[in-house]
């Protein structure tokens, strides 16, 4: 079993809510412990409508392969919200500090997102997240930049967060923006594409926009950078943004 | 007990001395403050604006640039600017305003305002807000501005275009906002304040993500 501080760096992962969607198939899982203490008894821990995916998939492999290192692996119901928790060896023995929730909504089939997640949390690639003098107000966003970090090893920056609205409008202009509710990020990763980090925020499925801001020779144009935010109108979408005729333009983007 | 009494004595030294500065720091003060900075524009390099003694002043926006001065008489300087509060992002060039004492602040603190010109809406390519800026400017003062004058038309939740008038002006040495419907009475009474007023010219943008 690994040492149990090697594994504080992914702590943080585990710390977080994460959405699995819509969840997946568990057969047997290790009990981590005596949750007794945190109120929650054997009783409240409901199994039957899970089960492992086992089989020969690589999914399956790196399941099996987390838990036997340490990993726990549990549901249990707790005020009728079912719960799934990865727990890294006993909690009572490790402290609280040492396992966290993942949130999910157990029902049939199996959701091979969620072990790219496991995956990632064990290996845990390392990136960070540099918020320099930006303020993002929404803790989901935070989390989810984070989790996009770890989950790539990028070092991201933060080139733009929260906005305040124009004064003189009252219910126009931006006032749609994002940046004014708190859950928009402009990001870059010095070294790496705009392109590639774009494409890979759309695939992580971390962020309802993605939108793509090309390097542009034209000076008008807004810099390179990529914007997401958890936009509740959107669901993943990817565009890009282009300066054609003099003034800005966004399209849905299929790369 | 001699070494006790020498240290006393000292000490009553070291403290006449400390409130002899003190009172010399405060004269001091009191005529630096005495003494008032009349803020002269000569140019804007980057985030700087640079006046006619060489001083300059950090106002931390980017593509900012100098479109004239607000003054309620008192001399205070209110600097009408336009610019973003981020370099590598997709924010829009807004007109924002700044006094020297907002060095310290955040930029996201500062009073922000919509550049003229038209807005659309960036999913469906909609008008979504049309403003013309004007700045107005006294009879008595020629080098500062008194007034802006947003003339406006931003689509409401019902999807109508509501028009307005919204005036900001320095009184009392702080900034004054007020916002005038279309369907009140005094629209037009302030129209008239548009006689002899400069249009600032307005660009096409895109609302922000």
């Amino acid at each position: 079993m690994r040492n149990i501080k090697d594994l504080k760096r992914h702590y943080s992962v585990f710390n977080r809510s994460v959405d699995i969607g819509s969840a997946f198939d568990i057969e047997s899982v290790e009990y981590a412990g005596d949750l007794s203490f945190y109120g929650i008894y054997p009783g409240d821990i409901q199994l039957q409508n899970w089960k492992v995916i086992s089989g020969s998939s690589s999914a399956g492999m790196k399941l099996r392969k987390s838990i036997s290192e340490g990993f726990s692996l549990y549901s249990y119901n707790l005020w009728g919200q079912t719960k799934l928790v990865l727990s890294i060896g006993d909690p009572l023995l490790t402290g609280n500090d040492d396992y966290g929730y993942i949130r999910g909504n157990p029902t049939a089939g199996a959701y091979d997102g969620y072990f790219e997640f496991v995956e990632w949390a064990f290996k845990g690639r390392g990136g960070s997240v540099n918020f320099g003098d930006y303020k993002i107000s929404s803790y989901e966003l935070r989390d989810r930049l984070e989790n996009f970090a770890d989950q790539t090893g990028y070092d991201l920056t933060v080139v733009g967060g929260d906005r305040c609205a124009a004064r003189n409008t009252a219910v126009g202009g931006s006032k749609g923006s994002r940046h004014l509710y708190g859950d928009a990020a402009d990001i870059i990763v010095k070294g790496t594409s705009n392109r590639d980090v774009a494409i890979k925020a759309n695939k992580s499925e971390l962020f309802n926009t993605t939108i793509y801001y090309p390097d542009s020779k034209i000076p008008e144009a807004l810099h390179p950078h990529v914007h997401v935010d958890l936009n509740p109108r959107h669901d993943n979408v990817l565009m890009i943004y282009k300066r054609t005729n003099g003034s800005n333009r966004y399209f849905l983007w299929n790369p | 007990m001699r070494h006790i009494m020498a240290f006393f004595v000292l000490l009553n030294v070291l403290v006449a001395c400390k409130n002899q500065n003190t009172e010399q720091n405060i004269q001091t003060d009191n005529s630096q403050s005495s003494v008032k900075k009349i803020w002269n524009v000569v140019k804007t390099e980057n985030s700087f604006i640079v006046f006619d003694d060489n001083s300059r002043i950090n106002t931390k926006l980017f593509d900012m640039s100098y479109l004239c001065s607000l003054c309620d008489g008192a001399g205070e300087a209110f600097f009408v600017l336009s610019g973003r509060t981020c370099r590598d992002c997709d924010e829009n060039i807004a007109i924002f305003i700044f006094t020297p004492t907002d060095t310290l602040k955040p930029v996201s603190e500062l009073p922000k305002y919509t550049y003229p010109g038209k807005e659309y809406d960036y999913e469906n390519s909609q008008l979504i807000y049309e403003s013309k800026l004007f700045v107005g400017r006294n009879a008595n003062s020629k080098s500062s501005a008194d007034f802006l004058i947003w003339l406006q038309s931003e689509k409401s939740n019902s999807n109508k275009m509501d028009s307005s008038i919204f005036i900001v002006d320095v009184f009392n040495n702080k900034i004054r906002e007020q916002r005038i419907s279309s369907r009140e009475q005094k629209y037009k009474e302030k129209l008239n304040l548009l006689k002899n007023c400069k249009e600032i010219k307005g660009i096409e943008t895109i609302s922000e993500p």
